[in-house]
């Protein structure tokens, strides 16, 4: 009598899989905390929250914010894409951030001026969700 | 159970008890902003989030607020803003007591650095400080 055990390895099927999965549930929160910090936004003249954009590491709308906030507000001045600290190739990451110089103002307001932050309650709103996303995601693997 | 409000009481209570914060910026600790004619430096804090989180069988467990503290200084020089965030660091980081006359501050960690610089006319401000995330709940 004899007992035969195989082990079939999907580790490697498993983990080529992950990374898109992760990248689908960035990319949604990423949407998700952009449209909560644009409907928290203050409005005044538009360009604040015209200039919001996501990076989910494939695609950029930075530019198109840019041209949105300008569009909005001549003379704004536009600070750089934020840039993550990338990691390994298996890293999943983005970014979600408004372009116009004053949205740090607003958000955290300066000595003298009320804050009137709309980007990290987005965030921390955001925060769950991911967590039910990503088990969504890798459900089924 | 409004926890922002008590988490406010903790930290002016907190910042008033500390003798080397008390001999940087007096007395001079403010819900943001810094009120016009008040002097600097000071210290500010701000609520940017919270959360209720529901224990099984109870309406309400505890509360999550994450509040920026952040010492404001007038000038270029970074050394006393950074004092006065190194100092809020000892204070708040890992801290634990009342809040106020019917809650209790757990746990509080900070999250982030904060570092924010800016000029009005020819004056210069700077921010240093952190995001602490306290737990509060009834005592």
């Amino acid at each position: 009598m004899s007992v035969r055990v195989s082990v079939h390895n999907r580790l490697p099927a498993i983990q080529k899989d992950v990374t898109p999965r992760l990248r689908r549930a960035v990319a949604k929160v990423l949407f998700d905390i952009l449209a909560g910090g644009q409907s928290r936004a203050p409005i005044d003249t538009g360009a604040l929250v015209n200039s919001g954009y996501y990076n989910d590491g494939s695609r950029s709308t930075y530019g198109k914010a840019v041209t949105a906030a300008r569009a909005r507000r001549a003379n704004a001045g536009i600070t750089p894409e934020a840039t993550p600290r990338r990691g390994g190739s298996t890293e999943v990451w983005g970014t979600v951030g408004f372009s116009v110089a004053y949205a740090a103002a607003v958000e955290y307001g300066t000595a003298r001026r009320s804050a009137r932050p709309f980007l990290r309650p987005s965030v921390e709103g955001a925060k769950r969700t991911l967590e039910g996303l990503v088990r969504v995601e890798l459900r089924g693997l | 159970m409004n926890y922002a409000t008590r988490v406010a009481n903790f930290i002016v209570a907190r910042c008033a008890a500390d003798a080397t914060l008390a001999a940087i910026v007096g007395n001079r600790v403010f819900a943001h902003p810094v009120p016009a004619g008040e002097a600097l430096p000071a210290v500010t804090f701000l609520p940017l989030a919270g959360d209720t989180q529901p224990l099984l069988g109870e309406t309400e467990g505890y509360g999550t607020v994450l509040m920026l503290i952040r010492g404001i200084t007038s000038g270029e020089d970074l050394t006393q803003a950074i004092a006065i965030s190194d100092r809020l660091d000892v204070i708040f980081n890992f801290a634990e007591g009342t809040a106020g006359a019917d809650a209790t501050v757990f746990a509080c960690v900070k999250e982030r650095d904060y570092l924010q610089s800016e000029v009005e006319g020819d004056v210069w401000y700077r921010h240093v400080g952190g995001e602490f995330r306290f737990y509060v709940r009834r005592t």
